[in-house]
């Protein structure tokens, strides 16, 4: 019932265009720095709806995997598909193996022993939204305070994009919070967004000052969209291109006409650099799927950002579908199967264009699913696993603590098999804006209120990753 | 169906109005019960709940399957309405929910009786057909709902879904 109406988070209307004006408006006069180094660019890739992490991240060994067989039951992947991973000395020394359809991030993980095959990614397990850490006892007994509106979608998937449990009455977005405090102080001076989505609006991307771009596939949401033809859009568009091109009298509006026909003219600017880049500018071959799609515009984006004069970019891309109540492996399977070649076709772009040291993606999800089947699917739960992939990231490690997947085991908070998480979002967020270039604990606390619940910014150590929230970066990255 | 949702809205005005004459609950900072465990209902002689009017006849012979979920949705969301304070609540599921409708909610107050046509043996609340019906928690506001339908089967065609999303 609820799972079409998961997929309504996002949407590329008309307001989005219209936000879209300050943005590109402000491009038209901006400061673009001309210094090349220097440029990094976050990439969430938000699944929309609770992934079943259990069964993308699977224990490998006899024992744990039994443990894992004896909950799951029906759900349970039989051990003989499952794809091993190979963890680097760093790891946690424990066997893991992933969802067979997920070939193309275990080469990610495993590497190839080559420098043409570097290790790239890793997994962050059992990791979840935490106002500050809690046994299951203080879970129980309420003795911690609880995140707001646990196990449903909404909530769930907007404290991921805010990292703020408890709520707010003016609710903004981690990365908006992170593009107020350093868009003016490394985008050089240009007024051009930094936070760029390809899923219509969101919470993420949102700070007291910032507002997203957003874009879709095709590029920038322009008011010549679809001219030339009988479209309702297209006729729209030509009807307010014709509005602001009047001559006004009165100087308010002729301030705003021309303010305008500038916002207009900076956004076809946009889309005509991204048209100019042809699909195969990366060297490499992007599968047809809507995730595909927007990896590759993602990639596009990317590739623009000198263009665009930013130095620190965020871009926000989501696929939805992950509810899986009524039947879980058939269509998990589906969807891991469109997204994993989508995902390394847009990492093997990186590395042929040269960004793959300058670009880090992680993946993120409402909440990961009961571990104990409903008959065919499983419901929403708390905890689950994630994967960090980039350049800077010292792959093939499985980082955080995996919970033990045996009936009521010590995490389990129960109704099915609900994991209570051992690293918080914040953590995870903590490293990721270490690497992206944040500093100084105050700017860390406007960002990340809960973050000395869980950690002490001071203690950070580029050279030494135990030192970091998780550790998952590779030393000296920032 | 209208005389019920009359009745229902009276009923209603009736328990706000006792409600706002109590004296305020001591609350924990997050606004919850400390415990389930630790609950301390009232010993005086219950109040009308608000399941009394709002699900009479609920899975009777004078409703149809639809029309009690209907009224199952139209008494959760008078609960939510009064019940204001429910940021850290569980009530994503069966059990919790009922948990949350017998009391253990920041009200400390019972809205559902403790027997009747909508909870089986196990405390679940259930459909006509004696299936617990299954929850799907979208967000704090709303809670969909699901009945298994006639098949027993829950996430077939016969299933029953509101809100309605035919």
């Amino acid at each position: 019932m609820g799972e079409s109406s998961c997929a309504a988070l996002g949407s590329t209307s008309i307001m989005s265009t219209l936000l879209n004006l300050k943005m590109a408006n402000n491009a038209v006069a901006a400061d673009l720095p001309t210094d090349s180094e220097d440029r990094k660019t976050l990439v969430c890739l938000y699944l929309l709806g609770g992934i079943d992490s259990y069964n993308v991240l699977i224990p490998n060994d006899t024992a744990r995997y039994a443990d894992y067989a004896a909950t799951r039951t029906n759900l349970a992947l039989a051990q003989q598909s499952l794809l091993p991973l190979s963890q680097s000395v760093n790891g946690d020394g424990q066997e893991y193996a992933i969802h067979p359809a997920m070939g193309g991030l275990q080469k990610l993980f495993n590497g190839n022993g080559t420098p043409e095959g570097p290790r790239r990614l890793s997994f962050i397990s059992n990791i979840g939204t935490l106002i500050e850490p809690m046994t299951r006892n203080q879970y129980k007994d309420r003795l911690k305070p609880r995140p707001r509106g646990l196990f449903s979608h909404s909530d769930q998937s907007e404290q991921w994009q805010t990292s703020l449990p408890q709520g707010e009455t003016n609710l903004t977005g981690w990365a908006g919070r992170t593009a107020d405090i350093l868009h003016d102080q490394s985008n050089g001076g240009s007024k051009t967004s930094m936070s760029i989505s390809l899923a219509g609006n969101n919470i993420f991307q949102v700070g007291r000052d910032t507002q997203q771009f957003v874009m879709t596939h095709r590029g920038a949401l322009t008011f010549s969209e679809l001219s030339g033809n009988n479209h309702p859009t297209a006729l729209k568009n030509l009807a307010l291109r014709s509005m602001m091109e009047q001559q006004y009298n009165h100087l308010m509006e002729k301030a705003f006409a021309e303010l305008t026909n500038q916002s207009l003219d900076q956004q076809e600017f946009v889309q005509g650099e991204f048209d100019a880049l042809e699909e195969g500018f990366a060297g490499v071959s992007f599968p047809d799927s809507g995730i595909a799609r927007n990896l590759l515009a993602t990639l596009k984006t990317i590739a623009l950002r000198a263009k665009l004069g930013l130095r620190r970019q965020t871009i926000f891309v989501s696929r939805g579908g992950w509810d899986h109540h009524s039947s879980l492996i058939e269509p998990q399977q589906n969807l891991l199967a469109e997204l994993t070649p989508a995902l390394a076709a847009f990492q093997q772009g990186l590395e042929n264009c040269g960004l793959a040291d300058s670009v880090l993606t992680f993946s993120a999800s409402d909440f990961a699913r009961t571990l104990r089947s409903n008959g065919s699917g499983s419901d929403h739960a708390w905890g689950g696993n994630q994967f960090v992939m980039g350049g800077a990231v010292a792959g093939g490690q499985v980082l955080g603590q995996y919970p033990s997947l045996a009936p009521d085991s010590p995490n389990d908070v129960g109704r099915g098999g609900r994991i209570l998480p051992t690293t918080s979002v914040d953590a995870l967020v903590a490293e990721l804006l270490l690497w992206f270039g944040l500093e100084g604990r105050a700017n860390f606390e406007q960002v990340l209120p809960n973050l000395s619940n869980f950690y002490d910014i001071g203690d950070a150590e580029a050279s030494d990753p135990s030192t970091l929230p998780i550790g998952f970066l590779k030393p000296d990255s920032f | 169906m209208k005389a019920r949702i009359f009745g229902a809205c009276v009923a209603l005005t009736i328990l706000v109005s006792l409600i706002n004459r109590r004296s305020p609950e001591p609350e924990t900072k997050d606004g919850a019960p400390q415990n389930e465990a630790n609950l301390v209902f009232s010993k005086e002689p219950p109040d009308p709940v608000l399941s009394d009017t709002m699900l009479a006849g609920y899975a009777g012979k004078d409703t149809s399957a639809a029309e009690d979920l209907e009224m199952m949705a139209r008494f959760i969301d008078s609960v939510f309405l009064l019940v204001k304070k429910r940021d850290t609540a569980d009530y994503s599921t069966n059990e919790d929910l009922v948990l949350f409708l017998h009391g253990s909610n920041s009200h400390r107050r019972p809205f559902l009786a403790q027997d009747g046509p909508a909870l089986n043996s196990k405390g679940q609340l259930v459909d006509r057909w004696n299936s617990p019906l299954i929850l799907h928690p979208v967000s704090q506001k709303l809670l969909e709902l699901r009945s298994a339908g006639g098949d027993k089967i829950p996430y077939t065609k016969d299933d029953l879904l509101w809100p309605d999303q035919s």
